[in-house]
C-alpha cells in the first residue's frame, strides 16, 4: 500500500517538474497601447538551437568552359556543410533553402551576366546522418551513401535543397554540387557569383 | 584554402508567447497572432562555435511557403512583415565561442489586412570575396522562422484534412505512399507523422514510417506528403493508417491500399476516411483497459481496506484491544460458547 502511494506521488512530482522548466522569465517590453495581453507574456526557452557549418573562405572553382553551338556546363563541387539541430523537440523541421544572385561577367564579358536560373544545385554525398530524416527532391536521403539527388535551380527566390525533420537533436553532413549551363550565345570572359545556402 | 577552418553559426530563440506554451511550434520559431496595432518583442541568440571571429549581419528577410515548402528568399528581400519587424543589432563580429542576443520587434500596423505572413531572422555569413574572379563564392545563413498571423479577433483556428492517399512504385522500384493534404484552417501547418501497415497478407503489420518530411502548408493550401516504404514490402492490400500532426493539432486517416507491382505505376486514388484520434483503438483499447485496471484494483484496496477496518472495529468492540487475525478467531469461538 505505502510503495504503490510513493509511485503515485513521485509520478507527480515528475510532472510538476516538466511544467516548471518552463517558467515565464521575459516580461517583454515595447507595447504602447492596443495590444492584446496574451502576446506579451512570454516565458524563457530552454535547449540548444539551429547551426550550420562550412569551411572558411569556401570559394569553388568552377573551372573553364569553351563555348560552342550547342552550350556547354561546369560543374563543382561545394565543400561539406554541416546542419546540426540541437533544439530538441520531438520532432522539429527544417529546410535548407539555396539561392543566387546569378554571375556577372568581368573581363572580356564586362557587362554581360547569366541568370540564376542557369544554374542548378543537388546533393552530391551525405557523410553523415545521426536522429535526421532528410528528403531532397530526389526522395528521402539513405545513410552514409554516395547519392546524386534531383537538381534543383538556383533563382533570386530561393529553393529548397533539402527538408528535414529531427527527433531531438541529430545532424547531417552533405556535399552539395553546383552546375552552370552556358547558353551558346554567352559572350566570353570570366564570370562570377555567389550561392547563399540557408537553413531556418 | 584551409579546408579544416569552419565557421559554425548557431541561432536559437530565447523566449515566446506564455499563451503557446503547449505548442511545439512556437518553441522553435516566432509563432504568433495579433491584432492590428499589436507590438512583440522577442530574443534571439547566435553562437559562433568555431575557432575563429567571424563578422556577420543580422536582418528579417522574406519568406514564402509555397508547393508544401517553407522557402527563404534571397538576400535581404523585403515584404509585408519584414518591414513591421526590426532586428538589433543589424551586424556585429562574434569572436571565437562568442555570443549575441538580438532584439526582434514587430509592430503590426493598425491598418492590415488580417492574415497570416511569413518572414526569417537571419544570422548571415556573407560570401567571402573570391581570391580569384572565376571563382563561387559560398555564404551560409541560419534563422529562426516568423509565423505571424494578423487577426481582430481570436487566433484563426489551426487545421487541416487527410484527402486521399495514393499507393506508387517510384521509377526506381521503391514502395512509396502518397497523401494529399488540405490546410482548412487559417494557420500555415507544418507536417511531420507517421503511417502504419497492418491487415496486411497473412496479417501482416509494417510501419511506422516516417513522413517524408519539411511539409509547410500555407492557408487554404493543399499538397502532396509522401512517405517513402520499404522496397521489401508486400503489394498488399494493406489497411494504412496516416497520423499526421502540426503543432499541438493532430489528424488521421485510412484507407486500403494494394501497391501496383510495375515500377513508375500508380494505383488509383483511394479517398481517406477521417480517423477520430479518440476512435483509434489501438491507442484508446490499451489506455482504457489500463485505466480500468487501476479503478478495479483500487476498488478491491478500497474494499479490502473497509473490510480489514470492519474487523479491526468489531474486534475492538469486543474486548477493547487490537487483535491479530488467530486471535480474533479464538475470541470468536469463545464469544459463541
Amino acid at each position: 500500500m505505502r510503495h504503490k502511494k510513493i509511485t503515485i506521488s513521485v509520478a507527480t512530482l515528475a510532472l510538476a517538474g516538466c511544467g516548471l522548466l518552463a517558467a515565464p522569465a521575459f516580461a517583454a517590453g515595447g507595447c504602447t497601447s492596443n495590444c492584446s495581453a496574451s502576446t506579451n507574456v512570454t516565458f524563457a526557452l530552454s535547449g540548444a538551437g539551429l547551426s550550420i557549418s562550412v569551411p572558411s573562405n569556401a570559394d569553388v572553382d568552377l573551372g573553364t568552359a569553351t563555348t560552342n553551338v550547342v552550350g556547354t556546363s561546369v560543374t563543382g563541387s561545394l565543400h561539406p556543410t554541416t546542419v546540426t539541430d540541437t533544439r530538441g523537440q520531438v520532432l522539429a523541421p527544417w529546410t535548407v533553402t539555396v539561392s543566387s544572385s546569378g554571375f556577372t561577367g568581368s573581363g572580356a564579358a564586362a557587362g554581360h551576366s547569366l541568370a540564376a536560373g542557369n544554374a542548378t544545385m543537388y546533393l552530391d554525398t551525405v557523410s553523415t546522418l545521426a536522429n535526421v530524416v532528410a528528403l531532397a527532391t530526389g526522395g528521402l536521403l539513405p545513410t552514409s551513401a554516395a547519392l546524386q539527388a534531383t537538381p534543383v535551380t538556383l533563382s533570386s527566390g530561393g529553393a529548397t535543397l533539402l527538408a528535414g525533420t529531427t527527433t531531438g537533436s541529430g545532424t547531417i553532413t552533405y556535399t552539395p554540387d553546383i552546375s552552370v549551363s552556358i547558353p551558346a550565345a554567352t559572350v566570353a570572359g570570366t564570370y562570377s557569383g555567389a550561392v547563399t545556402q540557408t537553413v531556418s | 584554402m584551409k579546408p579544416a577552418e569552419r565557421e559554425s553559426i548557431s541561432i536559437r530563440l530565447l523566449d515566446a508567447s506564455a499563451a503557446r506554451r503547449d505548442d511545439p511550434r512556437a518553441r522553435i520559431y516566432i509563432d504568433d497572432n495579433l491584432k492590428p496595432g499589436a507590438t512583440i518583442v522577442r530574443h534571439i541568440e547566435v553562437s559562433n562555435s568555431a575557432s575563429r571571429a567571424v563578422s556577420l549581419r543580422y536582418y528579417a528577410d522574406a519568406a514564402t511557403v509555397a508547393k508544401g515548402s517553407f522557402t527563404v528568399a534571397a538576400g535581404q528581400t523585403q515584404n509585408e512583415l519584414t518591414r513591421w519587424m526590426t532586428v538589433t543589432p543589424a551586424a556585429g563580429t562574434l569572436p571565437p565561442q562568442g555570443h549575441v542576443v538580438l532584439t526582434v520587434t514587430i509592430k503590426v500596423p493598425t491598418d492590415v489586412q488580417p492574415g497570416e505572413r511569413y518572414g526569417v531572422v537571419l544570422a548571415d555569413v556573407p560570401p567571402a570575396r573570391p581570391t580569384r574572379p572565376s571563382q563561387l563564392a559560398v555564404g551560409a545563413r541560419v534563422g529562426i522562422r516568423v509565423y505571424l498571423s494578423v487577426s481582430r479577433r481570436a487566433e484563426p483556428v489551426t487545421d487541416f484534412r487527410i484527402d486521399s492517399l495514393t499507393a506508387l512504385r517510384t521509377k526506381s522500384g521503391q514502395p512509396e505512399v502518397l497523401s494529399q493534404v488540405h490546410n482548412t484552417g487559417g494557420r500555415a501547418v507544418d507536417l511531420s507523422g507517421t503511417l502504419m501497415l497492418d491487415h496486411g497478407p497473412g496479417g501482416l503489420r509494417a510501419g511506422p514510417y516516417p513522413v517524408a518530411l519539411g511539409t509547410t502548408l500555407g492557408v487554404g493550401q493543399t499538397a502532396p506528403v509522401a512517405i517513402p516504404l520499404d522496397r521489401q514490402l508486400p503489394a498488399g492490400p494493406w489497411r494504412a493508417v496516416l497520423t499526421l500532426a502540426s503543432g499541438s493539432v493532430t489528424r488521421a486517416a485510412q484507407g486500403m491500399l494494394l501497391f501496383p507491382t510495375a515500377n513508375g505505376v500508380s494505383s488509383p486514388v483511394v479517398a481517406a476516411k477521417p480517423l477520430s484520434i479518440t476512435q483509434r483503438r489501438s491507442i484508446v483499447v490499451p489506455v482504457a483497459g489500463g485505466l480500468l485496471g487501476l479503478l478495479a484494483l483500487a476498488f478491491l484496496l478500497f474494499l479490502l481496506l473497509r473490510r480489514r477496518r470492519k474487523d479491526d472495529d468489531d474486534d475492538n468492540a469486543g474486548n477493547g484491544k487490537p487483535s491479530a487475525p488467530t486471535r480474533s478467531r479464538v475470541l470468536t469461538a469463545s464469544r459463541h460458547s
